[in-house]
């Protein structure tokens, strides 16, 4: 069950989120405005917010960026009529797992959700904590630290594809199956871009001299995440 | 044959116009102004002052009425495209706002769809699933304005990589059109850079082009990966029998009960945008070829 807060402005589309995702078993509560939207994030801590962009007395993305000020472990999904890509590419900048434009196919909507449990679920059953060398991972939090002590946020899709490999350790993962894993069967990323989101993954383990972590890239396989320490 | 872009041209040509008007305007100006200062020597002088007064005044309400005119052309050209540009943001916004209530409707008969997948109650499943179909419709007309006024706009688009044959028949699938699309490709794998939602609408606007003008229902893609660039051949064997030189023209609708003559437009406005190329071959069997950019795969 995920707790989800819907920021939704539409009544009847907001009403229909709110009654529809209760009906599947989540804990939802429904805001209007980024007034209430801050309040019941406060009161409920919602672990999913589903956010539109145009709001009465706010603007989504900018909501967003208040949440994520006070508290890092919940995931971020945009639901907007807005479709232009400067607009997504913000939405995601800020760590959002997907944006969703309107109007959206039930199924798609269902999907997320479940992938997205899938993750939570998976990452309540690691430590809080998890130190190996200089490196720290805080899976709950989207957070890691480099050898430096700088504290890297991780947006959703790298702290996913960190967990798959993390939990798979010492063995090839497929990119098949990250792809498969993290993105669903309606995302059609190519190689590459599963490797660029590897780059940022991989540079913060580089960031430990005695390579306590270490991602390997495996020739025309996908890639493995061994742990030395 | 080439989509040629309507606007780009006209705007060329009045280009064009303007130089050649703006040059003979700069001409009879100068020679006027040559024969007013030079008249006096040239002519005797008793000849002279009627003369210069006459040229004076002819000349001066001839290139007066031709300032005239320029400026209230000016004028005019400058208006018809802030009215061209307010009614695309116009459109634009209005599609918009469209699309909240849409996304309410489309979710309200998707949960109604659910409810009654458990009543077994075949009618009313029928009339559901056809209101899903419909409001799918809808969004896609929508998208295609907003799209269309976007790029007019100078709008740019996300490039990004992704498996272009999974992609394809991902549309089709969710399109849930009656046509029997087999895809062959010397690369299994084939990835173009693109941007996502503007090569969903074009894939989808020939898919409902061949659903809304075509009696055959095989649509053969063929794709060609080599390296550096991956052609697309779209052929649906249908029969063309309207104007091909206008084919691909904003607003030019070959069956005039469907569409809104923007598809075809749209999709080679985009293409252009992704480095991309559409082009129309053949005479009544058309073969619709899509050039787009490769993304070759790292380590694959």
């Amino acid at each position: 069950m995920l707790n989800i807060l819907i920021v939704e402005d539409e009544t009847n589309l907001g009403i229909t989120l709110e009654e529809y995702l209760s009906g599947l078993g989540h804990k939802c509560a429904w805001a209007k405005n980024g007034v209430e939207a801050m309040a019941l994030f406060r009161a409920n801590r919602p672990g999913l917010v589903l956010m539109d962009i145009g709001l009465p007395d706010t603007n989504g993305l900018d909501l967003a960026v208040q949440f994520r000020k006070e508290r890092k472990d919940f995931v971020l999904l945009f639901l907007s009529a807005l479709n232009d890509p400067a607009t997504k590419v913000n939405a995601f900048e800020l760590g959002a797992e997907d944006y969703i434009t309107k109007p959206f196919a039930l199924k798609e909507l269902t999907m997320r959700l479940d992938r997205i449990l899938k993750t939570q679920t998976s990452i309540e059953t690691l430590p809080e904590e998890i130190t190996h060398g200089a490196l720290k991972i805080w899976f709950r939090r989207y957070e890691v630290q480099d050898a430096d002590g700088h504290i890297l946020a991780l947006s959703q899709k790298e702290c996913a594809i960190l967990e798959l490999l993390y939990k798979r350790q010492n063995e090839a993962v497929p990119r098949e199956e990250i792809i498969e894993k993290i993105w669903g069967e309606d995302k059609f990323p190519s190689n590459r871009t599963v490797d660029n989101y590897i780059v940022k993954l991989r540079k913060w383990c580089e960031s430990d001299p005695s390579h306590s972590l270490d991602i390997q890239s495996i020739r025309s396989i996908g890639y493995k995440l061994t742990i030395n320490k | 044959m080439k989509i040629k872009n309507p606007v780009e041209d006209s705007s060329r040509w009045l280009f064009f116009l303007s130089l050649v008007w703006a040059l003979v305007l700069f001409f009879i100006g100068s020679w006027w102004i040559y024969l007013l200062s030079n008249f006096e020597n040239i002519l005797a002088h008793t000849e002279r002052i009627r003369i210069t007064k006459m040229i004076f005044w002819e000349g001066g309400s001839f290139l007066l009425l031709l300032i005239l005119l320029s400026v209230t052309l000016l004028i005019l050209y400058v208006r018809n495209q802030s009215k061209t540009r307010a009614l695309q943001a116009f459109f634009a916004s209005l599609t918009h706002e469209l699309k909240t209530p849409l996304a309410s409707i489309r979710l309200q008969s998707e949960v109604i769809n659910e409810l009654l997948a458990a009543k077994n109650d075949a009618s009313l499943n029928k009339l559901s699933a056809r209101l899903i179909e419909d409001t799918g419709k809808l969004e896609t007309q929508m998208d295609k304005i907003l799209q269309l006024s976007r790029i007019e706009r100078g709008g740019e688009l996300n490039l990004t990589t992704l498996k272009l044959i999974p992609f394809i028949k991902n549309i089709v699938k969710k399109l849930g059109i009656e046509l029997d699309v087999q895809i062959e490709s010397n690369n299994p794998n084939v990835v173009v850079v693109a941007d996502e939602f503007a090569l969903e609408i074009i894939i989808k606007n020939l898919l409902e082009n061949t659903r809304n003008h075509t009696a055959s229902k095989n649509v053969n893609i063929k794709i060609e990966d080599d390296g550096k660039q991956v052609h697309l051949l779209y052929n649906d064997h249908g029969e063309f029998t309207g104007d091909k030189q206008k084919l691909g023209t904003l607003f030019y609708k070959y069956n005039s009960s469907k569409g809104s003559g923007i598809g075809l437009y749209l999709s080679s406005r985009l293409l252009e945008k992704m480095k991309g190329e559409l082009s129309i071959h053949g005479d009544k069997n058309l073969l619709f070829s899509l050039k787009l950019a490769s993304g070759e795969d790292s380590n694959a």
